[in-house]
């Protein structure tokens, strides 16, 4: 139950908050997982007021503030389609109103799309106080064990890969049971990354080349069992889907040319 | 804390907990506008709030939050257009056009999609249909399948640019697809509204003619629902917008464990913590068995649950309930029980419930059977049909086809929850104000498990936020109930959304096997099913379910020739406790279950013999004349009694329905399966025949009470109980037309068991035919008293006029040469100046028949034949339900059913563990269909005159549930090869088959 609210109107002033030990306040960021939460006795601090809230273009990168509304990146005109298709099946139209980015990268699981494709693109975050940056592909796997910093203030991704991503589900705005997407950099690095099972989404290769995405999706899922999907579906359907992106980045590439 | 919230331009200082979702606070504020899906994710949308003019979900936001922000609810919309001597602006424009357009039903999430709308115009004065539908993703609609919302918006939006719209409540009489942006204005300029290619409703012109020389005036017209302005403005119309002083709480323990023994409960640490008023377990209410299926009595299952009991069944049986200051409270309260419990072997799988041996989930000594139940074997029901020689038609067959299919457990999921208040009267009699199908039944059912007489306690049914068959249930008015009668005070006991997955009711899951033989001519010689249905922890509807999986569907096909007067048709069926959470009452009662199996089924054995699958179908379909082949040997229990079908329109809708879906050019068309450029996707398309029955005959009975009031209007006072269905207003639209008066002039009020007449509730498809029936024979005992009135205040005017001679109509009493009085005149005299009387009837129906909507529904699809995803793109339903009453109403009926059954065919399930754990707790691992996701929907009326019904109406609210799936599952065959016998057409069921693969847990 939440006990106690705070609304600072810094980042520093937030951070005092969050670093203060006597308080155990946690960071109410747009997600949705504190609402439900029902650990007992806790404090919020609502980060709304925080100047977390800006998307600046820096060379090829684009860098999101925690706190952007996953609406307003979907309006933002240097935010990639594929991006602004997966926040479109992830999150209807009211909860995009709310969830920021960070926030949702906390609360999902590895059944959004919509973090399966910024972790193809080799998401950085960076992490206060302190302004530590760690990958995206670094964060996830320990999420839930250790925090490089107390707030996600910023993510930040590469603006010019060629983005794609297939899925399966069960109807088009269902949370998928599979999700593929490979991004492409002009230098021919290939990354891969799966979604649809388990905690987080996983890197299923970053090569300097596309050749073997099918072995690598395939290999990377092949343990992906749960109660909605078997490993053996997962695994070789992703394998496919890593080829039909890679096909569709080469129809993009040609029609570029 | 102490904070300031700006609604609607006014600032509110509060003091409010840190914690306090905003939806708490503005529904203590008295926003009822505001509503809540019991969902703790937002994932239903129903709680929107506009939030500095965007939408956004108030359940799961803080109160705090919001401060320094502006907040808009519906509230700040507008108003009634007639608020006596004060001018009124009327309804906001997006308001009206909700009304307009017939997109309100249950009404539940109608101020959230009027506030979307809104925020969405005040950006994009001009939206497309995909912005539209965008917009409305993040409410969930249960009702409509989204057609007339999104009419409704684009509509607003064309007002709002000034431009013309096309009118709604016209007759529509086309032959061509109604597509708005094809329209034309008289200057030839576009109309400016509606849909594109999603939102289509097509009438087609009448079979047979009403009557021609009198046309209806409010009969078959799209009249706006009566409830409609009220539900558009969030009026506090629902169960849970009622404030009492002192209202306690309700919360209920549920049991984590699917089968075990309650062996000892420790409740003194909760009923110590300040706040708790009550804590109730099995030790402390009286033990009564019964049943809580809302049915007419005598109930036809077994009565075999207890409020609470020492034995739990599944994982979400009761425990114990609590009651307390505030809902916080009750949750701390319930943590604080203690519950020793006895560990017993789970059953999951209905085979192995069956099975010698195998632990009895019902051996408490109380248990009263019912025909064939027998709880020593775990079978709640059993029913064995067999029409003509069975096993003499398989003989005469030259090919037998025999397959097994499956049907999940799926969940009603209406947007309202499961709500109930409860409190004492000045009389000291028990108020239940309850969302309820079923309010007699609550009243009648509940009483001996109180130890009040039926007498001294009133249920009030307000409206009800969704109900499918959820309803139809005695679930939760005990809840409240007892905790009323052990605290003397108010309760509310309002389930969560994981409550209502895990605690209240489901559709039976059914694995079904057909068997069928059929001469080289396509002639079905016999027709067999064997029916294992899994009704969970309780028998509620047990055998009424199952009775009528077999009941509609294997009703259909008869046979050709000589079988079509002697069909061998064989329905076994078997229905098993488990301990899963009890199925129940779902909105097709069990034929959806059937006809999967049967429609899958006759178009494999079509394809095996290679002709047409729309032939082969109407071939072997029963025909006008016939006889209902089940109604000469099964009744539910009851005595049979023959019944002749006098209308069967099964042919011409399948005929509209092909000419609107193209099938001609589509099946059988290798081009039209390929998509240019995509080699892994299939295009398929499919169809299936239904049927489904209006009413159970010699038992549905609603009554009616009509009166005249001062100015020629009148109350209706029905039972009848409208769930978002439209009823009310179908009843006061046959009011209407037999008292020649507006639809505005019956006030219709249902249902109080006090004050309306009885009525067996929202359930069988019956109201519009039996509570119609009712509403019209009250209706003409009102008229024949006027007519008699009419005529001698004719004759003292000198004008002698007989009274059969008198016209009512246009609200007045017109005598054969024109001369008139008005209805208002003639009610004053009435009550005022001569012979005093009040005008009124009362009448009550029962039926001798059922006569059931037929149609044909058809499905296109696309597979990805790489992931097996399947695509619904579109769904045609051309139905005859004879004479359409409200042609806006009915269609929402017919979208909204599709909808729901779509997600039958592609998306919802529930799923277990080995120890009985639920997999589904909420609206996002329960995926039901968003706004932006839905295929087309088409509707086509084929108007048939059903002779038993006044203005010859048959049932259309369940029989769009029938046939998507199998329709779906035929258009994946078509498209890809794969042969389904399960559903949800789930995406690795199809990828296993395409690539060869065994299915999941087979060698």
């Amino acid at each position: 139950m939440i006990e106690a609210y705070y609304r600072p109107k810094s980042l520093e002033d937030a951070l005092a908050l969050l670093t203060d030990p006597a308080k155990a306040l946690r960071p109410l960021g747009g997600g949705t997982r504190l609402s439900r939460t029902q650990a007992e006795g806790f404090g919020v601090v609502d980060l709304q007021d925080t100047g977390l809230d800006q998307i600046t273009t820096r060379g090829q990168r684009l860098a999101a503030g925690a706190a952007v509304r996953l609406d307003r990146l979907l309006a933002h005109p240097d935010v990639h389609p594929e991006i602004k298709r997966a926040i479109q099946i992830d999150v209807s139209e009211n909860l995009r109103n709310m969830a920021t980015l960070g926030g949702w990268l906390m609360s999902s699981d590895g059944r959004s799309i919509l973090s399966t494709v910024l972790l193809a693109l080799d998401t950085t975050l960076t992490w206060e106080p302190g302004e530590a940056r760690v990958r995206m592909g670094n964060w996830l796997p320990v999420r839930d064990q250790e925090s490089p910093g107390v707030l996600m203030s910023e993510l930040e991704w590469w603006l010019r890969p060629h983005l794609v991503f297939e899925y399966a589900a069960r109807s088009p705005k269902d949370r998928p049971i599979l999700v593929v997407a490979a991004a492409q950099w002009g230098s021919g690095r290939t990354r891969i990354a799966l979604g649809g099972f388990g905690g987080s989404p996983v890197i299923a290769m970053d090569g300097p080349e596309d050749r073997g995405v099918d072995v690598a999706a395939r290999d990377a899922y092949y343990d992906a069992e749960d109660q909605w999907a078997t490993a053996l579906y997962r695994r070789e359907v992703a394998s496919r889907l890593a080829l039909r992106c890679l096909a569709r980045i080469d129809a993009i590439k040609e029609s570029e040319a | 804390m102490e904070i300031t919230l700006t609604i609607n331009g006014q600032d509110y200082p509060l003091r409010v907990p840190a914690g306090e979702r905003l939806l708490d606070t503005l529904r203590k504020l008295g926003f009822f506008s505001i509503k809540s899906g019991g969902c703790e994710k937002g994932e239903c949308g129903a709680c929107t709030v506009l939030l500095d003019g965007r939408p956004v979900n108030s359940c799961t936001m803080l109160t705090a939050q919001a401060q320094g922000h502006t907040l808009e609810t519906v509230e700040a919309l507008g108003e009634h257009p007639q608020h006596g001597w004060k001018p009124s602006e009327g309804l906001h424009v997006i308001q009206q056009a909700f009304v307009d357009t017939g997109a309100i039903q249950c009404g539940y999430c109608t101020p959230a999609m009027v506030l979307v709308a809104r925020a969405l115009l005040a950006k994009n004065s001009d939206p497309t249909e995909e912005e539209v539908r965008e917009a409305l993703s993040g409410v969930l609609c249960r009702c409509t399948g989204y057609v007339k919302p999104v009419q409704a918006v684009l509509r607003a939006a064309a007002v709002l640019r000034g431009e013309k719209v096309p009118p709604i409540n016209e007759p529509i009489d086309i032959r061509e697809a109604l597509d708005f942006s094809k329209d034309k204005g008289s200057d030839g300029e576009p109309l400016g509204t509606g849909g594109g290619a999603l939102t289509e409703t097509k009438v087609f012109p009448k079979l047979k003619v009403v009557d021609s020389r009198s046309p209806m005036k409010t009969v078959g017209k799209g009249e706006p629902k009566v409830d409609a302005i009220k539900l558009v403005q969030g009026k506090p119309a629902f169960t849970a917008d009622f404030e009492k002083r002192d209202m306690l709480v309700a919360k209920v323990l549920h049991s984590p464990h699917a089968h075990a023994m309650i062996k000892h409960i420790d409740t003194s640490e909760a009923k110590a913590l300040p706040g708790v008023a009550a804590v109730l377990t099995w030790q402390d209410i009286p033990r009564v068995v019964y049943s809580t299926a809302g049915q007419s009595h005598p109930i036809p299952g077994p009565l075999d649950s207890f409020s609470l009991d020492k034995k739990v069944r599944y994982v979400g049986d009761r425990v114990a309930f609590v009651a307390a200051e505030t809902a916080e409270i009750a949750e701390q309260a319930l943590k604080r029980i203690k519950v020793d419990y006895e560990v017993l072997p789970t059953l999951i799988d209905p085979t192995k419930a069956m099975a010698e041996g195998a632990p009895i989930i019902h051996d408490e000594p109380e248990f009263v059977n019912f025909d064939e139940s027998d709880p020593s074997r775990n079978i709640a029901a059993e029913i064995r049909i067999d029409i003509g020689d069975i096993e003499q038609g398989f003989a005469e067959a030259d090919q037998i086809f025999e397959t097994e299919y499956d049907v999940p457990k799926v969940q009603q999921a209406h947007i309202e929850p499961h709500v109930v208040v409860t409190y004492w009267d000045e009389d000291d009699r028990l108020v239940i104000r309850t969302s309820t199908q079923v309010p007699f039944h609550v009243r009648r059912q509940i009483a001996p498990v109180l130890d009040l007489p039926i007498k001294r306690i009133r249920v009030i049914k307000p409206r009800i936020g969704g109900g499918f068959g959820g309803k139809q249930e005695v679930l939760i008015e005990d809840v409240a109930a007892h905790l009323t009668i052990a605290t003397g005070r108010p309760v509310i006991y309002e389930m969560t959304r994981e409550e209502e997955f895990t605690a209240a009711r489901t559709r039976h899951p059914m694995r079904i096997r057909m068997k069928t033989g059929v001469k080289k001519d396509g002639t079905i010689t016999a027709n067999e099913m064997h029916c294992l249905s899994d009704t969970g922890a309780y028998g509620c509807h047990a055998l009424t379910v199952a009775g009528n999986t077999g009941h509609k569907s294997m009703a259909l096909y008869v046979g050709d020739g000589p079988y079509r007067k002697n069909p061998n048709i064989r329905f076994y069926s078997d229905v098993v406790y488990t301990n899963t959470v009890p199925s129940g009452a779902y909105r097709g009662y069990g034929v959806p279950q059937g006809f999967w199996p049967v429609e899958r089924h006759m178009e494999d054995i079509a394809r095996a013999l290679g002709m047409d699958p729309l032939a082969f179908r109407l071939k072997n379909a029963i025909r006008s004349g016939e006889v209902h082949p089940f109604s000469k040997v099964w009744s539910e229990g009851r005595e049979p009694k023959p019944e002749t079908l006098y209308t069967v329109g099964l042919e011409e809708c399948v005929q509209q329905g092909r000419m609107t879906i193209d099938w001609d050019h589509k099946f059988n068309n290798a081009a039209w399966h390929q998509v240019s450029g995509q080699k892994h996707l299939r295009k398929g398309i499919g169809v299936a025949m239904v049927m489904q029955g209006t009413a159970i005959p010699y038992l549905d009975m609603g009554g009616a009470s009509i009166k005249m009031n001062d100015d020629g209007s009148f109350n209706l006072l029905v039972g009848a109980t409208d769930l978002g269905t439209g009823s009310d207003t179908v009843l006061a639209q046959m009011a209407a037309e037999t008292l020649g008066v507006r639809v505005d002039d019956i006030l219709v009020y249902s249902s109080d068991t006090d004050f309306t007449p009885f009525d067996k509730g929202a359930y069988a498809s019956s109201t519009t035919y039996i509570s119609g029936a009712a509403t019209v024979k009250a209706a003409e005992k009102v008229a024949e008293r006027i007519r008699i009135r009419a005529a001698n205040m004719f004759a003292e005017q000198g004008l002698e006029v007989e009274p059969s001679e008198v016209l009512l109509d246009d609200c007045k009493a017109i005598a054969p040469d024109g001369e008139s009085f008005s209805l208002a005149e003639i009610a004053l005299n009435a009550l005022h100046q001569v012979d005093q009387e009040q005008i009124m009837g009362v009448a009550s129906h029962m039926s001798p028949v059922a006569p059931p909507p037929f149609a044909a529904q058809f499905a296109e699809v696309t597979v990805d034949t790489d992931s097996g995803m399947v695509t619904v793109d579109k769904l045609v339903m051309a139905v005859d339900s004879g004479v359409i009453i409200n042609p806006v109403t009915a269609s929402g009926q017919i979208e909204g059913g599709m909808s729901q059954s779509l997600g039958y065919a592609v998306s919802e399930e529930m799923v277990y563990d080995e120890n009985g754990q639920p997999r589904e707790k909420d609206l996002e691992d329960y995926h039901i269909f968003r706004a932006d996701e839905m295929p087309e929907l088409t509707t086509i009326f084929v108007e048939t005159y059903e002779p038993s019904h006044p203005f010859g109406a048959k049932a259309v609210a369940e029989i769009p549930l029938d046939g998507v799936a199998p329709a779906v599952g035929n258009a994946i065959l078509d498209a890809c090869g794969v042969s389904l016998t399960s559903i949800p057409a789930l995406p690795e069921k199809i990828w296993r088959a395409l690539k060869g693969v065994s299915p999941e847990g087979e060698a």
